[in-house]
Protein backbone atom coordinates (compact mmCIF):
# COMPACT_ATOMS: atom_id res chain seq x y z
CA UNK A 1 0.00 0.00 0.00
CA UNK A 2 2.80 2.33 1.01
CA UNK A 3 4.74 1.45 -2.10
CA UNK A 4 1.75 2.16 -4.29
CA UNK A 5 1.26 5.53 -2.62
CA UNK A 6 4.92 6.35 -3.07
CA UNK A 7 4.77 5.37 -6.72
CA UNK A 8 1.74 7.58 -7.29
CA UNK A 9 3.43 10.48 -5.57
CA UNK A 10 6.47 9.94 -7.70
CA UNK A 11 4.50 10.02 -10.93
CA UNK A 12 2.55 13.08 -9.84
CA UNK A 13 5.70 14.86 -8.78
CA UNK A 14 7.57 14.18 -11.98
CA UNK A 15 4.55 15.13 -14.09
CA UNK A 16 4.08 18.40 -12.30
CA UNK A 17 7.75 19.24 -12.39
CA UNK A 18 7.95 18.42 -16.08
CA UNK A 19 4.91 20.52 -16.83
CA UNK A 20 6.33 23.45 -14.93
CA UNK A 21 9.73 23.24 -16.56
CA UNK A 22 8.09 22.79 -19.95
CA UNK A 23 5.85 25.78 -19.49
CA UNK A 24 8.74 27.94 -18.36
CA UNK A 25 10.84 26.86 -21.29
CA UNK A 26 8.00 27.49 -23.70
CA UNK A 27 7.46 30.93 -22.27
CA UNK A 28 11.13 31.81 -22.55
CA UNK A 29 11.44 30.45 -26.07
CA UNK A 30 8.25 32.23 -27.04
CA UNK A 31 9.86 35.53 -26.06
CA UNK A 32 12.63 35.07 -28.52
CA UNK A 33 14.91 32.40 -27.17
CA UNK A 34 15.77 34.38 -24.10
CA UNK A 35 14.03 35.38 -20.90
CA UNK A 36 11.97 38.57 -20.93
CA UNK A 37 13.57 41.58 -19.36
CA UNK A 38 11.83 42.85 -16.27
CA UNK A 39 13.07 45.38 -13.85
CA UNK A 40 13.74 48.98 -12.97
CA UNK A 41 15.60 50.20 -16.04
CA UNK A 42 16.17 53.96 -16.26
CA UNK A 43 14.23 56.00 -17.20
CA UNK A 44 11.50 53.48 -16.42
CA UNK A 45 10.02 52.94 -12.97
CA UNK A 46 9.37 49.41 -14.12
CA UNK A 47 9.77 47.83 -17.48
CA UNK A 48 8.93 44.52 -19.13
CA UNK A 49 10.09 43.67 -22.61
CA UNK A 50 11.37 41.00 -24.91
CA UNK A 51 15.12 40.62 -25.32
CA UNK A 52 15.19 42.80 -28.43
CA UNK A 53 13.31 45.64 -26.69
CA UNK A 54 10.98 45.76 -29.68
CA UNK A 55 7.85 45.19 -27.64
CA UNK A 56 7.55 46.61 -24.18
CA UNK A 57 5.26 47.65 -21.36
CA UNK A 58 6.13 49.81 -18.42
CA UNK A 59 5.78 53.02 -16.47
CA UNK A 60 8.05 55.81 -17.62
CA UNK A 61 9.83 57.68 -14.84
CA UNK A 62 7.54 59.36 -12.36
CA UNK A 63 4.65 59.55 -14.79
CA UNK A 64 1.38 57.90 -13.90
CA UNK A 65 1.01 56.53 -17.42
CA UNK A 66 1.19 52.92 -18.52
CA UNK A 67 2.91 52.68 -21.89
CA UNK A 68 2.72 49.70 -24.20
CA UNK A 69 4.53 49.87 -27.46
CA UNK A 70 6.51 48.46 -30.29
CA UNK A 71 9.65 50.12 -31.56
CA UNK A 72 9.46 49.10 -35.19
CA UNK A 73 7.60 51.32 -37.61
CA UNK A 74 5.81 48.33 -39.04
CA UNK A 75 5.39 46.37 -35.83
CA UNK A 76 1.72 45.93 -35.07
CA UNK A 77 -0.03 45.66 -31.77
CA UNK A 78 -2.98 43.29 -31.55
CA UNK A 79 -5.47 43.20 -28.70
CA UNK A 80 -7.87 40.31 -28.63
CA UNK A 81 -10.67 39.35 -26.30
CA UNK A 82 -14.36 38.56 -26.12
CA UNK A 83 -14.95 42.26 -25.67
CA UNK A 84 -12.55 45.19 -25.60
CA UNK A 85 -13.35 47.76 -22.92
CA UNK A 86 -11.38 50.97 -22.75
CA UNK A 87 -12.03 52.96 -19.59
CA UNK A 88 -10.90 56.54 -19.33
CA UNK A 89 -11.82 58.78 -16.43
CA UNK A 90 -12.02 61.94 -18.54
CA UNK A 91 -13.87 60.30 -21.42
CA UNK A 92 -11.22 61.25 -24.00
CA UNK A 93 -9.93 58.47 -26.23
CA UNK A 94 -7.16 59.67 -28.52
CA UNK A 95 -5.91 58.15 -31.75
CA UNK A 96 -2.50 59.62 -32.56
CA UNK A 97 -0.66 58.97 -35.78
CA UNK A 98 2.39 60.01 -37.74
CA UNK A 99 2.15 63.21 -39.78
CA UNK A 100 2.55 61.10 -42.92
CA UNK A 101 -1.06 60.02 -42.34
CA UNK A 102 -3.69 62.73 -42.65
CA UNK A 103 -6.27 61.17 -40.38
CA UNK A 104 -7.01 58.33 -38.02
CA UNK A 105 -8.95 55.54 -39.66
CA UNK A 106 -11.35 53.23 -37.85
CA UNK A 107 -12.57 50.15 -39.70
CA UNK A 108 -14.46 47.00 -38.84
CA UNK A 109 -13.55 43.58 -40.18
CA UNK A 110 -13.98 39.90 -39.73
CA UNK A 111 -11.50 37.31 -40.93
CA UNK A 112 -12.86 34.82 -43.42
CA UNK A 113 -10.48 32.17 -44.67
CA UNK A 114 -7.57 34.21 -43.41
CA UNK A 115 -8.73 37.24 -45.40
CA UNK A 116 -10.03 40.37 -43.67
CA UNK A 117 -13.54 41.22 -44.84
CA UNK A 118 -14.82 44.72 -44.12
CA UNK A 119 -17.90 45.18 -41.92
CA UNK A 120 -19.74 48.32 -40.86
CA UNK A 121 -18.68 50.20 -37.77
CA UNK A 122 -21.76 50.66 -35.61
CA UNK A 123 -21.98 53.42 -33.05
CA UNK A 124 -24.56 52.84 -30.34
CA UNK A 125 -26.69 49.82 -29.59
CA UNK A 126 -30.37 48.96 -29.33
CA UNK A 127 -30.12 48.28 -25.63
CA UNK A 128 -33.20 50.21 -24.55
CA UNK A 129 -31.27 53.29 -23.46
CA UNK A 130 -32.48 56.47 -25.13
CA UNK A 131 -29.25 58.39 -25.67
CA UNK A 132 -27.77 60.26 -28.61
CA UNK A 133 -25.46 57.59 -30.05
CA UNK A 134 -23.21 59.91 -32.04
CA UNK A 135 -22.26 63.55 -31.77
CA UNK A 136 -19.85 65.03 -34.26
CA UNK A 137 -18.46 68.13 -32.62
CA UNK A 138 -16.63 71.03 -34.23
CA UNK A 139 -15.22 73.93 -32.26
CA UNK A 140 -15.72 76.82 -34.66
CA UNK A 141 -17.44 77.57 -37.91
CA UNK A 142 -14.35 77.45 -40.08
CA UNK A 143 -13.70 76.39 -43.60
CA UNK A 144 -13.82 72.68 -42.86
CA UNK A 145 -17.03 70.69 -42.91
CA UNK A 146 -18.22 69.15 -39.66
CA UNK A 147 -18.68 65.82 -41.39
CA UNK A 148 -18.16 64.54 -44.89
CA UNK A 149 -19.29 61.43 -46.70
CA UNK A 150 -16.72 60.11 -49.12
CA UNK A 151 -17.62 57.65 -51.89
CA UNK A 152 -14.03 56.47 -52.08
CA UNK A 153 -12.90 58.93 -54.70
CA UNK A 154 -14.60 62.18 -53.75
CA UNK A 155 -16.74 63.87 -51.14
CA UNK A 156 -20.39 63.33 -52.07
CA UNK A 157 -22.14 64.88 -49.07
CA UNK A 158 -21.31 66.97 -46.05
CA UNK A 159 -22.65 68.85 -43.05
CA UNK A 160 -21.26 72.36 -42.86
CA UNK A 161 -20.61 74.42 -39.78
CA UNK A 162 -23.64 76.63 -40.44
CA UNK A 163 -25.90 73.59 -40.16
CA UNK A 164 -26.43 73.21 -43.88
CA UNK A 165 -26.24 69.88 -45.63
CA UNK A 166 -24.36 69.54 -48.89
CA UNK A 167 -25.67 67.12 -51.48
CA UNK A 168 -24.60 67.09 -55.10
CA UNK A 169 -22.23 69.96 -54.44
CA UNK A 170 -25.09 72.27 -53.36
CA UNK A 171 -25.66 73.27 -49.77
CA UNK A 172 -29.20 73.26 -48.46
CA UNK A 173 -29.87 75.63 -45.59
CA UNK A 174 -33.11 76.08 -43.65
CA UNK A 175 -33.97 79.25 -41.80
CA UNK A 176 -36.95 81.20 -40.54
CA UNK A 177 -37.41 84.47 -42.44
CA UNK A 178 -38.44 87.81 -40.96
CA UNK A 179 -42.07 87.06 -41.81
CA UNK A 180 -41.94 83.86 -39.77
CA UNK A 181 -41.96 81.66 -42.81
CA UNK A 182 -39.51 78.83 -43.26
CA UNK A 183 -37.18 79.17 -46.21
CA UNK A 184 -35.03 76.42 -47.60
CA UNK A 185 -32.23 77.96 -49.62
CA UNK A 186 -29.72 76.42 -51.95
CA UNK A 187 -26.23 77.86 -51.67
CA UNK A 188 -24.18 77.25 -54.77
CA UNK A 189 -20.44 76.78 -54.94
CA UNK A 190 -19.95 80.42 -55.95
CA UNK A 191 -21.91 81.62 -52.94
CA UNK A 192 -25.06 82.47 -54.89
CA UNK A 193 -28.23 81.76 -52.93
CA UNK A 194 -31.55 80.59 -54.32
CA UNK A 195 -34.71 80.10 -52.32
CA UNK A 196 -36.07 76.67 -53.13
CA UNK A 197 -38.93 76.22 -50.72
CA UNK A 198 -41.10 78.53 -48.67
CA UNK A 199 -43.28 77.53 -45.76
CA UNK A 200 -47.02 78.02 -45.76
CA UNK A 201 -49.41 77.41 -42.88
CA UNK A 202 -50.06 73.71 -42.57
CA UNK B 1 17.93 -8.02 -3.00
CA UNK B 2 15.70 -6.57 -0.29
CA UNK B 3 18.35 -3.91 0.46
CA UNK B 4 18.43 -2.87 -3.20
CA UNK B 5 14.66 -2.48 -3.23
CA UNK B 6 14.72 -0.43 -0.06
CA UNK B 7 17.44 1.86 -1.43
CA UNK B 8 15.52 2.29 -4.66
CA UNK B 9 12.36 3.21 -2.80
CA UNK B 10 14.23 5.72 -0.67
CA UNK B 11 15.60 7.41 -3.78
CA UNK B 12 12.19 7.45 -5.34
CA UNK B 13 10.75 9.03 -2.21
CA UNK B 14 13.49 11.70 -2.16
CA UNK B 15 12.94 12.55 -5.84
CA UNK B 16 9.22 12.65 -5.34
CA UNK B 17 9.46 14.95 -2.34
CA UNK B 18 11.92 17.20 -4.14
CA UNK B 19 9.63 17.49 -7.15
CA UNK B 20 6.57 18.26 -5.06
CA UNK B 21 8.51 20.81 -3.04
CA UNK B 22 9.82 22.42 -6.19
CA UNK B 23 6.43 22.71 -7.78
CA UNK B 24 4.84 23.95 -4.59
CA UNK B 25 7.60 26.48 -4.15
CA UNK B 26 7.23 27.79 -7.68
CA UNK B 27 3.47 28.07 -7.33
CA UNK B 28 3.88 29.78 -4.01
CA UNK B 29 6.37 32.24 -5.44
CA UNK B 30 4.02 33.10 -8.30
CA UNK B 31 1.09 33.65 -5.99
CA UNK B 32 2.99 35.52 -3.31
CA UNK B 33 3.52 38.70 -5.35
CA UNK B 34 -0.04 40.00 -5.53
CA UNK B 35 -3.02 38.21 -4.11
CA UNK B 36 -6.05 38.22 -6.35
CA UNK B 37 -3.95 38.01 -9.51
CA UNK B 38 -2.90 35.04 -11.60
CA UNK B 39 0.00 37.24 -12.69
CA UNK B 40 0.79 40.89 -12.19
CA UNK B 41 3.48 43.29 -13.38
CA UNK B 42 3.91 46.89 -12.35
CA UNK B 43 3.07 48.86 -9.28
CA UNK B 44 0.16 50.69 -7.69
CA UNK B 45 0.43 53.51 -10.26
CA UNK B 46 0.53 51.52 -13.49
CA UNK B 47 0.17 47.81 -13.99
CA UNK B 48 -0.80 44.94 -16.23
CA UNK B 49 -2.11 41.60 -15.09
CA UNK B 50 -4.66 38.81 -15.07
CA UNK B 51 -7.12 38.99 -12.16
CA UNK B 52 -7.90 35.67 -10.52
CA UNK B 53 -11.25 34.15 -11.37
CA UNK B 54 -11.54 36.05 -14.66
CA UNK B 55 -10.52 35.61 -18.27
CA UNK B 56 -9.61 39.29 -18.50
CA UNK B 57 -6.38 41.09 -19.16
CA UNK B 58 -6.41 44.32 -17.19
CA UNK B 59 -4.18 47.28 -17.94
CA UNK B 60 -4.50 50.09 -15.48
CA UNK B 61 -2.91 53.46 -14.85
CA UNK B 62 -3.65 56.45 -12.69
CA UNK B 63 -2.66 58.55 -15.69
CA UNK B 64 -3.03 57.58 -19.32
CA UNK B 65 -2.63 54.21 -20.99
CA UNK B 66 -0.56 54.76 -24.11
CA UNK B 67 -0.51 52.23 -26.93
CA UNK B 68 2.30 52.81 -29.41
CA UNK B 69 2.79 50.71 -32.51
CA UNK B 70 3.09 50.85 -36.26
CA UNK B 71 -0.50 49.67 -36.39
CA UNK B 72 -3.11 49.22 -33.68
CA UNK B 73 -5.52 46.34 -34.13
CA UNK B 74 -8.29 45.64 -31.64
CA UNK B 75 -9.88 42.21 -31.99
CA UNK B 76 -13.07 41.40 -30.14
CA UNK B 77 -14.84 38.06 -30.57
CA UNK B 78 -18.21 39.71 -29.90
CA UNK B 79 -17.47 42.75 -32.05
CA UNK B 80 -18.14 44.99 -29.09
CA UNK B 81 -15.69 47.75 -28.22
CA UNK B 82 -16.80 49.67 -25.16
CA UNK B 83 -15.57 53.10 -24.20
CA UNK B 84 -16.23 53.62 -20.49
CA UNK B 85 -15.62 56.92 -18.78
CA UNK B 86 -16.05 58.76 -15.52
CA UNK B 87 -19.44 60.25 -14.72
CA UNK B 88 -17.95 63.74 -14.82
CA UNK B 89 -17.96 63.43 -18.61
CA UNK B 90 -21.23 63.29 -20.52
CA UNK B 91 -19.92 61.23 -23.42
CA UNK B 92 -16.99 59.26 -24.73
CA UNK B 93 -14.96 61.51 -27.01
CA UNK B 94 -12.81 60.19 -29.84
CA UNK B 95 -10.03 62.50 -30.98
CA UNK B 96 -7.22 62.13 -33.51
CA UNK B 97 -3.86 63.91 -33.40
CA UNK B 98 -0.49 63.87 -35.04
CA UNK B 99 1.76 61.88 -32.73
CA UNK B 100 2.95 63.81 -29.72
CA UNK B 101 1.40 67.07 -30.87
CA UNK B 102 -1.83 68.96 -30.13
CA UNK B 103 -2.43 69.15 -33.91
CA UNK B 104 -5.80 67.56 -34.43
CA UNK B 105 -6.79 65.56 -37.52
CA UNK B 106 -10.05 64.00 -38.78
CA UNK B 107 -11.30 60.63 -37.68
CA UNK B 108 -12.30 58.55 -40.67
CA UNK B 109 -14.70 55.65 -40.45
CA UNK B 110 -14.14 53.09 -43.18
CA UNK B 111 -11.57 52.77 -45.90
CA UNK B 112 -11.50 52.87 -49.69
CA UNK B 113 -10.35 49.27 -50.07
CA UNK B 114 -12.76 48.17 -52.78
CA UNK B 115 -15.13 46.45 -50.37
CA UNK B 116 -18.69 47.70 -50.74
CA UNK B 117 -19.97 47.90 -47.18
CA UNK B 118 -21.82 50.54 -45.20
CA UNK B 119 -18.93 52.14 -43.37
CA UNK B 120 -20.92 53.59 -40.48
CA UNK B 121 -24.15 52.57 -38.81
CA UNK B 122 -25.55 54.78 -36.08
CA UNK B 123 -27.85 52.60 -34.05
CA UNK B 124 -30.58 53.84 -31.75
CA UNK B 125 -32.92 51.82 -29.63
CA UNK B 126 -36.60 50.86 -29.91
CA UNK B 127 -38.72 53.91 -29.17
CA UNK B 128 -35.78 56.23 -29.69
CA UNK B 129 -36.73 59.80 -28.74
CA UNK B 130 -33.37 61.50 -28.59
CA UNK B 131 -31.51 62.39 -31.74
CA UNK B 132 -29.73 59.59 -33.56
CA UNK B 133 -26.92 61.90 -34.56
CA UNK B 134 -26.05 65.49 -33.88
CA UNK B 135 -23.59 67.85 -35.45
CA UNK B 136 -22.48 70.52 -33.03
CA UNK B 137 -20.40 73.66 -33.30
CA UNK B 138 -18.97 74.95 -30.05
CA UNK B 139 -21.24 72.55 -28.22
CA UNK B 140 -24.49 73.70 -29.84
CA UNK B 141 -26.32 71.43 -32.30
CA UNK B 142 -26.49 72.93 -35.80
CA UNK B 143 -27.96 69.89 -37.51
CA UNK B 144 -29.26 66.48 -36.55
CA UNK B 145 -31.01 63.32 -37.54
CA UNK B 146 -33.71 62.97 -34.92
CA UNK B 147 -35.00 59.77 -33.34
CA UNK B 148 -37.49 59.33 -36.18
CA UNK B 149 -34.84 59.72 -38.86
CA UNK B 150 -35.88 63.24 -39.81
CA UNK B 151 -33.37 65.83 -40.89
CA UNK B 152 -33.04 68.94 -38.75
CA UNK B 153 -31.24 71.93 -40.19
CA UNK B 154 -30.64 74.93 -37.98
CA UNK B 155 -33.44 74.00 -35.62
CA UNK B 156 -35.97 73.35 -38.39
CA UNK B 157 -36.99 69.74 -38.85
CA UNK B 158 -37.84 68.81 -42.42
CA UNK B 159 -39.66 65.64 -43.34
CA UNK B 160 -41.89 64.33 -46.12
CA UNK B 161 -45.43 63.13 -45.56
CA UNK B 162 -47.89 61.56 -47.96
CA UNK B 163 -51.17 63.48 -48.37
CA UNK B 164 -53.73 62.34 -50.89
CA UNK B 165 -51.15 60.31 -52.70
CA UNK B 166 -48.82 63.29 -53.01
CA UNK B 167 -45.64 63.92 -51.13
CA UNK B 168 -45.63 67.08 -49.09
CA UNK B 169 -42.56 68.48 -47.43
CA UNK B 170 -43.27 69.65 -43.89
CA UNK B 171 -41.13 71.96 -41.79
CA UNK B 172 -41.47 71.85 -38.01
CA UNK B 173 -40.21 74.95 -36.25
CA UNK B 174 -38.58 75.00 -32.84
CA UNK B 175 -41.84 76.22 -31.28
CA UNK B 176 -43.61 73.08 -32.56
CA UNK B 177 -45.61 74.77 -35.31
CA UNK B 178 -45.53 73.30 -38.80
CA UNK B 179 -45.53 74.73 -42.30
CA UNK B 180 -45.94 73.09 -45.67
CA UNK B 181 -42.93 73.75 -47.86
CA UNK B 182 -43.78 74.73 -51.39
CA UNK B 183 -41.56 75.78 -54.26
CA UNK B 184 -40.61 79.43 -53.99
CA UNK B 185 -42.74 81.73 -56.16
CA UNK B 186 -45.86 79.54 -56.12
Amino acid sequence: MLRTLRALLLVAGISAASAFVGAAAAAILGEGQAAPILGHIAPWSWYLSGPQHRIYVGRLGRSSDLTLGTNGLTDGSDWQGKQITLSGTDGNFEFEHYSSARKSVITGAITRGGVPVATPVAVGAADGQDVVPLVVAASTTGTHAVQTWDSGSSVVAAVEGDGGIVVGGIELVARVGADGRVEVDAVLGNGARQTLLVGKPA
Amino acid sequence: MQDMKTTKHRWLTIICCTAVAGVSGAAGALAAGHSGWVWFEGDSVASVGHPSGTEDLVLSAQGAVNFRAGHIRLMSNSGRFVFEHGSSSQNATLLAYFLGTPHRTPIQIGWSDGQDVTPLVVAGTKGQKRDLQEWTVSGLPVAAIDGQGRLRLGGITIYPVLRGGRVVLVARLPDGSTQILAPAGT
